[in-house]
């Protein structure tokens, strides 16, 4: 054993123990993730499609409410900066593709965190609690799954009115439920882990043994899950605008672009090409993402 | 032994309920674990043997109160475990450590093997700094036969023999007093299993550790253990000091038990053996009446389904649970 005793390089173990590498499971999982093109390719369309959606509408020639009575329905040119066409009311249609994938990534992004948080939290405790306290929980689930989302969101609007902030939360609200039950699912299995019960053996309290040991181990599937949440509730936002309940007028949402110009189609179909393009190109991304984080994240597979 | 046992375990009932038979029927429950008592000296070895589902791994868990034994008492140095709360059970799962049968499903794959092993120290001695901490981990891994400098990979790099030292210095940095091993080397190879069992017996005899070694290899627990304890259907058959165990076998149980293990004698005529213990134990959640064993003994008799057999003390402190021992033993 050549162990010396004044080596105080610090060896793997050291700087695991001071912390020096502090999510080294993220750093082995993130250069897996690396090596898959599909997902790394997706990441930088997704960022390409995040960065021009807030840069373009700030300095792009025409605004998003700016109407111009010479270029009505008039087809995609590079004249006049019309370079997607313009819309029925002679707006420019580029500029609010750009403005709407501001407000779709918006909602399909916060509306997944809410719902992310809430379902994890609520999951893992019902799932490893268990008992009463479970059944309680699940049930509760339950009802609020029983409560239509479109009957949920009119109250919602009703009581407190038309505001974008509403929209957030009334889609976060609702799915949560799916995402708690994925999560207790996965907890009850993770739960009947030997290493679950070292942890207890060794006396870990159970805040800690649900932080360090169940979410860890319950992320797989819920970062696959999340990955078709997002592209869903940006739909979900969409038929809320075409009903009238989500995004008005003139701010406008790739859901709204597209139910707007599906009644067009025969006459002017960019007015749905484009938006319906980068809704469909979005989604492509989070879902080759989310294929990438699950093989990255799962070093079992290996 | 009476006053100097660092665990004695009496009277532990383990029920686990089965839901209720129909929907108006009454609560079932499955009985794994009846009536077990045991003592177990320091630096003592304890084999507990028996078939799949005989309730040796739940009679583990009890002694642990990963389960909450229904009845009967787990006493560490005079303290009834059972009576205490999670949050007064603490500093008494530093003197309890566990080690699994599976090794990879006991290490939590998203934590390094360094984090895995410091754990317990981290729990039971705050107060001593990371650097300290480091040291007593490479010294763990080295002892358990592993390179310090693999603390920081994950379990899915290592072999099941490796993952099994990682839990087993996992379970003995804290220093415990009883390591209870629950199956430790069914899953692993016989040559690793070898290997596993000398380490497991060096550090108990540096320890000074006492094992409750639950096996269903007769031979591994031979080889591992000073007493022996054959449980079935969660009841207790026969305990005994090894050699005497093995050399003489009282219950008719034990008897089919050794008689089963495997000989490696090519020239031994298998044919003209006969097969002592046939079929499969019946269910835990209806246990034949009297004595449990009766309905796959060779020498059962009408009286054996009427009471149940006491757990008889004999001289030496050996014990059995058999109406018929003495009478089997006359011929």
């Amino acid at each position: 054993m050549a162990s010396r005793p004044g080596a105080l390089s610090p060896g793997p173990v050291t700087r695991a123990l001071r912390g020096d590498i502090p999510a080294s499971l993220w750093r082995q999982a993130s250069r897996r993730f690396a090596r898959n093109r599909a997902a790394m390719g997706s990441i930088v369309v997704l960022l390409l499609i995040t960065v021009t959606s807030i840069a373009v509408p700030m300095f792009w020639p025409h605004g998003i409410e700016d109407a111009s009575w010479e270029a009505i329905l008039a087809p995609p040119s590079f004249a006049d900066w019309h370079w997607f066409g313009t819309d029925a009311n002679g707006r420019d249609l580029l500029v609010r593709v750009f403005y709407g994938g501001r407000i779709s990534l918006a909602i399909g992004v916060l509306t997944t965190v809410v719902a992310l948080l809430i379902g994890v939290t609520w999951g893992t405790v019902a799932g490893y609690l268990g008992g009463r306290i479970d059944g309680f929980m699940m049930r509760f689930v339950d009802i609020l799954y029983a409560l239509p989302l479109l009957f949920f969101i009119i109250i919602l609007v009703t009581v407190f009115g038309r505001n974008i902030f509403l929209v957030f939360m009334a889609i976060g609200a609702v799915e949560w439920l799916t995402m708690s039950r994925i999560v207790r699912g996965q907890t009850l299995s993770v739960k009947a882990k030997e290493y679950v019960e070292s942890a207890v053996a060794i006396g870990l309290p159970k805040p800690v043994i649900l932080w360090r040991y169940i979410v860890p181990n319950v992320l797989g599937p819920v970062v696959v899950y999340v990955t078709l949440l997002i592209p869903t509730n940006i739909v979900v936002e969409s038929y809320l605008s075409f009903l009238g309940l989500g995004v008005q007028e003139p701010l406008t949402s790739w859901g709204l672009l597209i139910s707007q110009g599906a009644g067009q189609l025969d006459s002017a179909p960019w007015l749905i090409a484009f938006p319906a393009t980068f809704l469909a190109v979005t989604m492509f991304c989070f879902n080759f993402i989310g294929d990438g984080l699950r093989d990255a994240l799962d070093p079992r597979d290996r | 032994m009476a006053s100097d046992a660092v665990l004695r375990v009496a009277n532990v009932t383990v029920d686990y309920p089965l839901g209720r038979a129909g929907l108006f029927g009454p609560r079932r429950i499955l009985r794994a674990v009846d009536d077990v008592s045991f003592e177990l000296a320091p630096g003592e070895c304890l084999g507990v043997v028996g078939e799949s589902g005989c309730g040796k791994s739940s009679l583990g868990r009890a002694i642990l109160q990963l389960v909450r034994p229904t009845a009967g008492s787990v006493s560490f140095d005079g303290v009834d475990l059972c009576r205490l709360s999670t949050a007064a059970l603490k500093p008494y799962r530093r003197d309890l450590q566990v080690v699994f049968q599976d090794p990879l499903a006991s290490l939590n794959p998203r934590m390094t093997v360094a984090e895995i092993v410091g754990e317990p120290l981290a729990v039971h001695r705050p107060g001593i700094d990371a650097r300290a901490r480091q040291r007593e981990v490479d010294r763990m891994l080295e002892r358990v036969g592993l390179r310090a400098g693999m603390g920081g990979r994950y379990p899915n790099e290592f072999s099941g023999g490796q993952a099994q030292r990682i839990s087993i210095a996992r379970a003995m940095i804290a220093g415990p007093r009883v390591l209870v091993c629950d199956e430790p080397v069914s899953s692993l190879d016989v040559s690793i299993q070898a290997q596993i069992c000398n380490l497991l017996r060096e550090l108990q005899r540096e320890t000074g550790v006492a094992l409750v070694f639950i096996s269903h290899d007769l031979a591994i627990v031979r080889y591992m253990s000073q007493r022996v304890l054959v449980m079935y259907l969660g009841r207790v058959m026969e305990e005994g000091r090894r050699d005497a165990f093995f050399a003489g076998p009282r219950h008719p149980y034990s008897q089919a038990l050794i008689a089963a293990v495997p000989v490696p004698d090519p020239d031994r005529d298998i044919a003209g053996e006969e097969a002592l213990l046939a079929g499969d134990p019946p269910s835990p959640a209806n246990p034949p009446s009297g004595c449990v064993f009766r309905t796959r003994c060779r020498h059962a008799v009408a009286a054996c389904a009427g009471d149940r057999p006491p757990l008889e003390t004999l001289d030496g402190g050996a014990r059995v649970a058999c109406g018929r021992w003495r009478e089997l033993a006359g011929n």
